[in-house]
């Protein structure tokens, strides 16, 4: 059995996201959207706390395999692999060439910020060297909420039963 | 620059929302405390604000020097469990806005001051104070909630150019990234948000956001408007404090209750007070003894 072969905490994993795949009531679509942003990160839940699966570059298509009231699609990418995008991030395929340019210059620079997210900013650390701020305690808690991923938060919303509906089962 | 307790203690974002007491500093002043040319940021709605669309990375730096300005000065809690909780509780609530799929960072504050922050970008903080003055998580949760609709509605950023901050200086920050530019509009927002606090309306307007975005997330809406009448009940116990000529509390506590009995979403959804002592490391005891007298 493929599974034996699994590392327990992979095995988990797959069971956590099996759940909640299967939690929620799918709605199944046939419809394609287009990114519309410099990059999109397609990740492997619906949460922004879940890693990559892949990143998509502008104007990629992705076909919509299921939506949740959370603002979340499940897409499956050209290559065939299959995640999680924000709707804000992307819009419906044929509108590409008429409205290509409709996220503005700010939107498109918080996706490449949200892809990036590494450190302070440049400005915020000449900020710091000006008033002689000591930035270590930001950095701690920097740290701690990088240090956090996707599967200990989806547990963490099934335990409550809160978060995203999908997340906590009531599959809306 | 170091920030000046006693102004801290009638500034805040969430200043508005605690002033607390306890083994307690007494905190809290008013947003809306008049500090704040109101009529001016009425006046100033019908005007676009440019720092309102500041863009993403200039708005996170100005978020950072405002999470530097208060980590200098607090320091951060050194419980790895407790700032994972905020965070995870945090990242929960934010899941249900718009900006669900932008960075966030969330962080507790060492200081026994009641009071809770927000920087553009998505900077969350709330003390330890704060904290030991909740009963559940849905309290905890509320709190962020407000905190994040300030995010979300770009006070901090409308604050800057309420208080005069000229478009001018924003272009160039972004076109030229002027460091001294930069530097003096962090100055204005950190003197707003850790200082004056937000206007009274920016503060209704976080309270609105705060109660839809904690119900879309499962937690009973009512954790808010609980820690904020228990906060007022210790006010009016007669700790002597700023809130005493704060017009607002009452206000927002009455707001607060008409959302969500229109709603009709109070008293529904999850509380989780045995998870919440269970990371704060409060015992079961502790919390029911101060149950007691409480809202």
């Amino acid at each position: 059995m493929i599974g034996l072969r699994i590392p327990v905490t992979k095995r988990a994993r797959a069971a956590l996201l099996a759940a909640v795949i299967a939690s929620g009531a799918a709605i199944v679509v046939a419809e394609d959207l287009t990114v519309q942003r410099d990059q999109v990160d397609v990740r492997q839940g619906p949460g922004l706390l879940f890693d990559p699966v892949e990143t998509v570059g502008k104007s990629t298509r992705l076909q919509v395999l299921e939506r949740t009231d959370d603002g979340w699609i499940k897409v499956q990418m050209p290559d065939g692999k299959q995640g999680y995008v924000f709707g804000e991030s992307i819009k419906p395929a044929q509108t590409g060439g008429l409205f290509g340019g409709i996220t503005s210059d700010a939107e498109a620079s918080q996706m490449s910020t949200a892809a990036a997210s590494k450190g302070l900013e440049p400005e915020a650390e000449h900020y710091a060297r000006s008033k002689s701020y000591n930035k270590a305690s930001l950095d701690q808690v920097i740290a701690t909420n990088k240090s956090i991923k996707g599967q200990q938060w989806l547990k963490f919303c099934q335990d409550g039963k809160v978060g995203p509906a999908k997340l906590r089962g009531t599959g809306r | 620059m170091k920030i000046n307790t006693q102004r801290l203690l009638v500034g805040g974002s969430i200043v508005a929302m605690f002033g607390l007491m306890a083994t307690l500093p007494f905190n809290m002043g008013g947003c809306s405390a008049g500090n704040i040319n109101i009529a001016g940021m009425v006046n100033a709605g019908g005007k676009a604000f440019k720092a309102a669309t500041l863009d993403a990375r200039h708005e996170k730096a100005i978020g950072e020097s405002v999470s530097l300005a208060l980590t200098n000065d607090y320091g951060v809690t050194k419980s790895e469990q407790l700032s994972q909780y905020v965070v995870l509780v945090g990242q929960t609530v934010a899941s249900r806005t718009s900006r669900a799929d932008q960075p966030w960072v969330f962080g507790v504050l060492d200081t026994q001051t009641v009071n809770a922050f927000s920087g553009p970008g998505g900077y969350v903080w709330v003390t330890r104070g704060a904290i030991e003055q909740m009963q559940d998580e849905s309290e905890l949760a509320g709190v962020l909630a407000h905190e994040i609709g300030h995010v979300v509605k770009k006070h901090g950023l409308q604050a800057a150019q309420q208080a005069g901050f000229a478009d001018a200086a924003v272009t160039a920050i972004q076109s030229n990234n002027n460091l001294n530019e930069f530097n003096g509009l962090s100055d204005k927002v950190v003197d707003i948000i850790v200082k004056q606090g937000f206007t009274q309306p920016q503060e209704f307007e976080a309270d609105a956001e705060g109660v839809k975005y904690v119900a879309a997330a499962g937690y009973d809406p009512d954790g808010l408007l609980h820690f904020l009448q228990r906060i007022r009940q210790k006010q009016q116990l007669g700790v002597p404090n700023l809130l005493s000529t704060h017009p607002g509390l009452d206000e927002r506590i009455r707001r607060i209750s008409n959302q969500i009995s229109a709603a009709g979403t109070g008293g529904r959804g999850a509380t989780l007070r045995d998870r919440f002592n269970q990371y704060t490391g409060r015992a079961p005891q502790a919390a029911s003894a101060q149950e007691a007298g409480a809202p």
